[in-house]
């Protein structure tokens, strides 16, 4: 991972820099509290409320994980999420998977402050004890690769209770999750996964061809009752007993 | 546009002032503007409008959001057009000992109807009248007969596709004509069969087909919940109030961020006006009106009235029953979902479709020959629909089914992921409750919100009706998930866990809490929403229901709220009032 880079996208994107205009104080000074009524300038992504703009202008002020920290996690973003024949790894994707994680910390903080913070401290520890002194990011490939393998999956029931390992499994499930749920929603990840919708476009059914392959059709005396794409412009109208005539 | 609280002094005595812009309070401007009334609109919540391009949300990327949609401050995702949910920040309710309410709230232009669901199911003729079926409850004062002519008129105003089936407690509509069914929806109607279960084409506030010139047509993004850019869906904004501003005929004046907090009387018990705090500058004001229709939201209508005192009465306005507040019901909920192994690696294509399902099941039993009173209609789904926060959170339970290790990491994960995309099957009930006097909200003595008003605190029980009727729907869902190959992903619930019945409230579809009646000791208001103790305040939200149905409330809701609008006209014209 490109550790300039890294750092470069979280101090320029998230951190310190005021999205919102000022809230909670009219102009002139008049000090109203805000609330979650009026509504607000929106910041790109629908409108949000007073409470809601607000409570982001906050999230976005203040910086939750260290350079050291965020390092770490790029490591293993790029661990869960390599690079493959069509899509980039995990720090390379569109928008910053750093900058979401960095986001959610502080969002969800009763969710996933602690059990991120403490998993690394944990990693660090556990690779310092294993690998001379050398913190997880100053380890080799292959000694990165062997501690991640102990920690990726999980627990035989018996072991849960007792093994050593659970803080860093459990550490590593959550950071999975939310590396994998950024990658799927950024723009590289919803390529790979193939979603072709959010677009405007017409329905016509399912493809002959996938109703085929699963041996399903639809049934001859309702198909007159879908809707006839052809007429869809064409303004509804109905006899006195509720039929379409048009 | 709307006047924003502008009017801190306003003597103008308008016809009608209108608390809420929701269905019901939607429902009522447009019907009294069309009328050439002279109408105010009081709404806690900010102006909306989904055609405006910095207010929509539809159509925008997981990647826009910088929590990728998580449901963090919106309940529904952070796409959800409704602004609020079950919290809302310095507005508390309370419930009392360890029963169970959760109250959605959305503060905004239209309300909670730039969210719902678009299920459109009208009442069925047992619905008014399930005392005499199976001597729970009550009887409506009103038949199906009677509002059938509304319902008609909904459907052609608003819009909702489907079939006629002849269906005895289904009735026909005008529908629009439906999409056709998704892969996974066919796949349901096989098993569904198989087992006796009926499964029929959609009912959804959605226009598959041109309706007028004001509104679009639906072009499949299936982002319903994400209210309509095109006016596509039905939002009380886009196809109730723009209409009624748009009438030209009567003034309509909407009051945006205005929180009403009480109906003033008179000495003569009449009611006069609504006192409302303005939340831009947080002082009171008055506003005027020969008619007060309360369209808040049955608990907000409920808690407006009992925050309003009148000479005589300690109880609140239109108390004299007692039973304001109470015979609170929402529908029930319980649901169920499945990995399908056999919708793996499935050929892609774009399959948003519209917002929702596009079959669906109402109820088919007959409730004589089963061990509860009440039925429920089913929804369900399952698409290679957008990902959103949380994609991936599911995947280890379906690592389990297919005895792969679980966890993992790197292209082979990916690859798993990849594979077992819109593979998963979730069917839902919704079902109908019976309502009971000891289901009720009530004013918190000890707690005001932000604006200075008492906030409500609930009393709420599931009984037996309720909890068996969730283990039928369990056990129905498992049978039909399994047909369809699925392996179940839900646990089994037991008696103690309520058969999975979700809290009340879940639902959103909460009813009742001023129902009407014939008899005024034991209802709030009659049979057009009018209570019985104020000749001139109406309730035209789903506070006035007598009972919920196994469908959803907005049809109704509109329906009533059309009847009583056309009712106070008339006694206006009369001047009854």
């Amino acid at each position: 991972m490109d550790r300039r880079k890294t750092l470069k996208t979280l101090l320029g994107g998230a951190v310190g820099t005021a999205l919102f205009t000022q809230v909670g104080c009219k102009e002139g000074g008049d000090p109203v509290p805000a609330s979650a009524g009026p509504e607000l300038e929106t910041r790109g992504y629908g409108l949000r409320t007073a409470w809601e703009a607000e409570r982001e202008e906050r999230i976005n002020d203040r910086r939750f994980f260290s350079d050291f920290e965020l390092e770490t996690i790029g490591v293993l973003a790029d661990i869960i999420v390599p690079a493959g024949e069509d899509h980039p790894k995990a720090t390379d994707v569109e928008p910053s998977l750093l900058e979401f994680i960095e986001f959610m910390a502080k969002d969800q903080p009763d969710v996933y402050q602690v059990r991120l913070r403490g998993g690394l401290a944990w990693l660090n520890a556990e690779s310092s004890q294993r690998y001379a002194g050398k913190a997880f990011i100053e380890a080799t490939p292959e000694e990165q690769l062997a501690l991640v393998d102990d920690i990726a999956y999980e627990l035989p029931e018996e072991e849960e209770a007792t093994s050593p390992l659970r803080t860093g499994v459990d550490f590593f499930d959550r950071l999975r999750f939310l590396v994998v749920t950024g990658f799927f929603t950024s723009r590289e990840g919803i390529a790979y996964l193939g979603y072709v919708g959010n677009q405007p476009n017409v329905w016509e059914g399912v493809p002959q061809d996938v109703l085929d392959k699963h041996g399903v059709q639809y049934d001859p005396e309702l198909l007159p009752k879908y809707v006839d794409q052809e007429q869809r412009t064409v303004t509804a109208e109905w006899d006195d007993r509720g039929n379409l005539i048009t | 546009m709307p006047i924003q609280c502008k009017s801190k002094k306003n003597d103008k005595t308008y016809d009608v002032v209108i608390v809420g812009s929701g269905a019901g309070g939607g429902m009522t401007a447009r019907i009294l503007a069309e009328n050439g009334l002279n109408i105010a609109i009081v709404e806690a919540g900010p102006w909306f409008d989904p055609q405006n391009k910095e207010e929509k949300t539809q159509l925008r990327w997981p990647y826009e959001s910088p929590r990728r949609g998580a449901s963090t401050t919106r309940p529904f995702g952070d796409y959800n057009a409704a602004f609020g949910g079950w919290e809302l920040p310095n507005e508390p309710y309370s419930t009392v000992g360890d029963t169970r309410f959760e109250w959605f709230r959305s503060r905004m232009l239209g309300g909670r109807t730039n969210h719902w669901g678009r299920i459109s199911l009208r009442f069925g003729p047992d619905d008014f009248h399930r005392k005499d079926l199976d001597g729970l409850g009550t009887n409506w004062p009103i038949t199906y007969d009677e509002i059938k002519p509304y319902y008609d008129r909904v459907d052609k105003m608003i819009g909702v596709t489907g079939t006629n089936e002849g269906l005895h407690n289904d009735p026909d509509g005008f529908f629009l004509p439906p999409p056709k069914p998704r892969l996974s929806e066919l796949m349901y109607t096989e098993a569904a069969k198989k087992s006796g279960v009926p499964v029929y084409p959609s009912r959804m506030s959605i226009l598959t087909k041109k309706l007028n010139d004001d509104r679009g047509v639906c072009f499949y993004c299936a982002q319903c919940s994400r209210s309509c850019a095109v006016y596509a869906d039905f939002s009380a904004g886009s196809c109730l109030i723009f209409p009624a501003q748009k009438a030209g005929k009567g003034q309509v004046d909407i009051l945006v961020n205005c929180m009403a907090r009480e109906v003033m009387t008179d000495e003569s018990g009449k009611a006069t006006a609504v006192s409302y705090v303005s939340k831009d500058d947080r002082r009171e004001y008055e506003i005027k009106g020969k008619v007060i229709v309360l369209a808040a939201s049955a608990c907000e209508t409920a808690r407006l009235l009992m925050n309003s005192r009148m000479k005589g009465q300690t109880e609140g306005l239109g108390n004299s029953s007692g039973t304001l507040g109470r015979y609170l019901h929402d529908s029930t909920g319980a649901n169920a979902a499945a990995f399908i192994p056999s919708l793996m690696d499935r050929k892609r294509y774009n399959e948003d479709g519209v917002g929702g399902m596009h079959v669906y099941t109402p109820w088919w039993l007959d409730n004589k020959k089963l061990d509860f009173p009440r039925g429920y209609h089913i929804e369900m789904g399952g698409t290679m629909g957008m990902p959103m926060y949380g994609f991936g959170g599911g995947h280890q339970a379906i690592q389990k089914i297919l005895n792969y290790k679980v966890g993992g990491y790197g292209n082979p994960l990916l690859e798993e992921m990849k594979s077992v995309y819109g593979a998963v099957f979730y069917m839902a009930g919704r079902g109908e409750s019976v309502a009971l006097y000891d289901n009720y909200c009530e004013i918190d003595p000890n707690s005001v919100d932000e604006w200075g008003i008492p906030t409500l605190r609930f009393h709420y029980n599931w009984t037996d009706n309720e909890r068996l009727q969730a283990k039928h729907m369990q056990e129905t869902f498992r049978g039909i998930l399994t047909d369809m190959g699925g392996e179940i992903l839900s646990p089994e619930y037991t008696y103690e866990q309520d058969y999975g019945l979700l809290a009340p409230g879940a639902i959103i579809h909460e009813v009742g809490t001023a129902r009407m009646g014939d008899d005024p000791k034991d209802s709030v208001t009659n049979k057009y929403g009018r209570l019985h103790d104020v000749p001139n305040v109406y309730v035209n939200d789903a506070g006035s229901f007598t009972s919920q149905a196994d469908k959803n409330p907005t049809w109704t809701i509109m329906a009533l709220a059309m009847r009583n609008s056309e009712h106070i006209v008339s006694e206006l014209k009369k001047m009854n009032i």
